[in-house]
């Protein structure tokens, strides 16, 4: 996870499947901050590529934990969703509970996080999109060993378990920018 | 002053106040005369109270310009017991509760708080034992005395870790001396709230306060940003303390947020602005106060994002650009350190920064502004100018290179720094047109040259960076340094980069450099493997302790090692590593296995290593 990289993957719902790619815009692990661009292909007609700007809450950082606590998802949305990544289960039972504290560990694998659009790229104006929906959130964990992300769509109306599976675009060459 | 009436000497040392009083000037030469002398003796036990008063008022007036205070320095020895005594005495007195009592004690403690101007002298005062005879002055009920201590203890301890760390430990009466702050910072007399809050806000700048951090944040924080309604009290003061305080502490500015600091800030602006015109207010207020507002306002949003979202919801890009066009120097820079803060934040760049109509302003001041504002402003200009800013391209319309390179040759040495961070920036993901623009008029000798080990450490880094970006992520960059430099400065380039005697960022730069040209073709990588000290650099930094650095050396070494020997035969089925030959005599392999064999290396660089293997391991048809 840094700067300028990128991953690319699907998005599917088990009955369609919809090209994404995520490009991270500016990634600070020690504020901590993430944010960038995704975009899916084929959403809409009207859109056939929406892209839009997304930043990360990453649990265990910056006072984030499991239990989300906003965006109509109660701590049984959480528990489900969470649920999906094997790597979560050790903490299924308990990470709602008053005394559970989870710091994210520069030595972890997992890295857990909620992904929020929160607009449309470039035209950040446009509050509605037929078709598309961006209201929701993903939660999503980041596999450092295999630089693959996965993740699951949550929004009260929308189709449920729609899942996002990324891999990392290998780079060779590198720069960097600082602000 | 050395007559034996004492009347006469009243009168001559009132006369020495008034004069002090008048101005700055003359309170200097009054030092000159070695006024303070006759005036410290009149000070000693047992003088009259009426000459002693007089004489601490005198004092006072002289040690209230920051240029007195510090010229004071020989006879800061001589004062500090003269000063105690009169507290110790007074407090031992019966007569305690007597105006004139309490007048002589707040006035020597006024003057021991003017004494501490430097961390010696501080100390000096800390080591008379002054602290445990001030503490109980803050529960006297005497709004003066209280003000008076407050401000002597704000003195004593601004940004003196050892001696907040003294305070936080001190007692009277079994309430620590941070609850007794506390409490006052919710007392009724605003004056008292206000330099209840610079004392904590001591405590909290040194990390110090412990504890009582969060009450801190409770209580100082809205305290302040209610005194900014006052009239009773220095807003200018007010604004000050309020920046103080939320130095570098995103908790202490979410709180300062919370309670509407960024909002009332940005009223106040539109306030000023309002009185623009009018004839009866005080301009030169006004301009102090604006730009104090900008500078508190831009340390409130330096860190998070929640509050730069709140100061653009408040409309202060708006007031930005008003200020970047203002008539006065300390205005634009501080407008522009603000701006610099404010688009530190990807959405804000991405939506209403490019609406504001900042670009031209701030275009504006980093080629015609005094030196003082062309550092902050090329200083915002660097946060404009990654990819996913809008405003890159407009700036880039603008002439944005011509000007960055004329800041090349200027003397402040920030803006030169500044003005290569913004190529550094610039290059990330640009257009090959525009990269060749830049490789042209920024020129490669002049980055050579400004890696020479005697140029400025602050240039070399940011040097090292154009030079890493220019290669990284395209096909043209790296041909057009080998064909500028040649395979020989190249080498040397590098080898400078990666001597032992550059710093750490410079090293990630040139490790990064390295891969990045050696990745590209087999002809960029020859003369880097052929030199056995370059190479030797580059594969001794895969052990270092610093992951970045560990990470960019075994960059370089999969791209070295990445490029395939041709296979010569049709029955040949492997291809090894064109330069095996050169890793094994270093032993590259055995170093990676026994890399991968470390427990305690951390994942980004494990992963690095296996990846960095598997360029050793032949593959199959």
């Amino acid at each position: 996870l840094y700067s300028g990289s990128r991953f690319s993957g699907t998005q599917s719902n088990g009955v369609r499947s919809y090209i994404v790619t995520v490009a991270l815009k500016y990634v600070d692990m020690g504020v901590p901050e993430l944010c960038g661009h995704f975009t899916i292909c084929g959403l809409t007609n009207e859109l056939p590529k929406l892209t839009t700007y997304f930043d990360a809450q990453i649990v265990g950082t910056g006072g984030h934990t499991f239990v989300t606590n906003q965006w109509d998802a109660s701590v049984d949305t959480d528990r489900m969703h969470w649920g999906f990544f094997s790597c979560f289960r050790q903490y299924k039972s308990r990470f709602d509970s008053e005394h559970f504290e989870y710091r994210l560990a520069p030595t972890d694998r997992y890295i857990f996080m909620r992904w929020k659009e929160r607009f449309v790229v470039p035209n950040y104006r446009l509050n509605r999109i037929n078709g598309a929906s961006y209201e929701g959130f993903y939660y999503v964990c980041y596999d450092r060993v295999e630089s693959t992300i996965t993740g699951y769509y949550y929004h009260k109306e929308s189709d449920h378990y729609q899942c996002l599976k990324l891999t990392h675009a290998k780079q060779t060459s590198f720069a960097h920018f600082e602000i | 002053m050395e007559d034996t009436d004492v009347q006469i000497r009243i009168q001559a040392t009132a006369i020495i106040s008034s004069l002090a009083h008048k101005d700055e000037d003359t309170a200097k030469q009054l030092l000159d005369e070695d006024v303070m002398g006759p005036l410290i003796t009149q000070i000693m036990p047992g003088t009259d109270p009426v000459l002693m008063e007089a004489s601490e008022r005198a004092l006072n007036a002289l040690l209230g310009y920051t240029s007195t205070r510090i010229s004071a320095e020989e006879h800061t020895s001589m004062i500090i017991p003269y000063l105690l005594s009169i507290i110790t005495e007074a407090k031992m007195s019966p007569r305690m509760y007597e105006m004139r009592v309490h007048a002589r004690v707040e006035l020597a403690v006024l003057i021991l708080g003017k004494l501490c101007v430097t961390e010696a002298r501080q100390f000096m005062v800390a080591n008379t034992g002054a602290i445990d005879l001030l503490v109980p002055l803050l529960l006297r009920g005497y709004p003066r005395l209280q003000i008076a201590t407050l401000q002597a203890f704000s003195a004593l301890s601004y940004e003196n870790m050892e001696i907040c760390r003294a305070l936080v430990t001190v007692s009277h009466k079994d309430r620590s001396f941070s609850a007794i702050v506390l409490e006052l910072a919710r007392h009724q007399d605003p004056a008292i709230r206000l330099h209840a809050c610079l004392c904590l806000s001591n405590l909290s700048r040194m990390r110090v306060a412990g504890g009582v951090s969060h009450d801190i944040q409770n209580i100082a924080v809205p305290a302040l940003v209610k005194l900014l309604h006052c009239t009773e009290v220095d807003r200018l003061q007010v604004i000050k303390a309020l920046g103080y305080l939320c130095h570098e502490d995103a908790d202490i500015q979410l709180a300062a947020k919370g309670a509407g600091a960024i909002s009332d800030l940005i009223k106040i602006l539109t306030e000023i602005e309002g009185q623009e015109g009018d004839d009866f207010v005080d301009h030169e207020l006004n301009i102090l106060t604006m730009k104090a507002v900008f500078l508190t306002l831009g340390t409130i949003v330096s860190v998070g994002e929640e509050c730069r979202t709140n100061a653009v919801e408040n409309k202060v890009l708006a007031h930005l650009v008003r200020a970047m066009g203002h008539r006065d120097n300390g205005i634009k820079a501080a407008a522009c350190l603000c701006t610099q803060y404010i688009v530190r934040s990807v959405p804000i760049c991405r939506t209403h920064v490019p609406e504001s109509g900042i670009l031209k302003p701030l275009l504006g001041l980093v080629r015609h502004a005094t030196s003082d504002v062309q550092v902050t402003a090329t200083a915002a200009l660097i946060n404009l100018l990654p990819e996913f800013s809008p405003l890159r391209f407009e700036a880039l319309k603008e002439g944005l290179i011509d000007t960055l390179v004329q800041l090349f040759d200027v003397e402040n040495i920030l803006i030169r720094r500044n003005a290569l961070w913004c190529v550094r920036n610039l290059l990330c993901k640009i257009n090959d047109e525009t990269r060749m623009e830049i490789i042209d008029k920024v020129d490669i000798e002049r980055l050579f040259k400004l890696l020479n080990p005697d140029e400025e450490l602050l240039i070399r880094e940011q040097a090292a960076g154009v030079l890493q970006n220019i290669t990284a992520e395209n096909d043209i960059g790296a041909p057009a340094i080998f064909e500028r430099l040649g395979s020989e400065r190249l080498v040397e380039l590098l080898k400078r980069m990666l001597s032992p005697r550059a710093n750490t960022a410079i090293h990630i730069h040139g490790l990064y450099l390295a891969n990045n040209m050696a990745v590209l073709s087999e002809s960029h990588c020859d003369p880097i493997i052929k030199d056995r000290e370059l190479i030797q650099a580059i594969i001794g930094y895969a052990t270092s302790s610093v992951s970045e650095v560990s990470i960019g050396s075994l960059w370089c070494i999969t791209s070295l090692a990445s490029h395939k020997k041709a296979s010569e035969a049709e029955t040949e089925d492997a291809e090894e590593p064109q330069y095996l030959a050169e890793f094994t005599e270093l032993g590259v392999q055995l170093m990676l296995e026994n890399m991968l064999n470390d427990s305690s290396l951390c994942l980004g660089v494990r992963d690095r290593v296996k990846g960095c293997l598997d360029c050793f391991i032949p593959s199959e048809d």
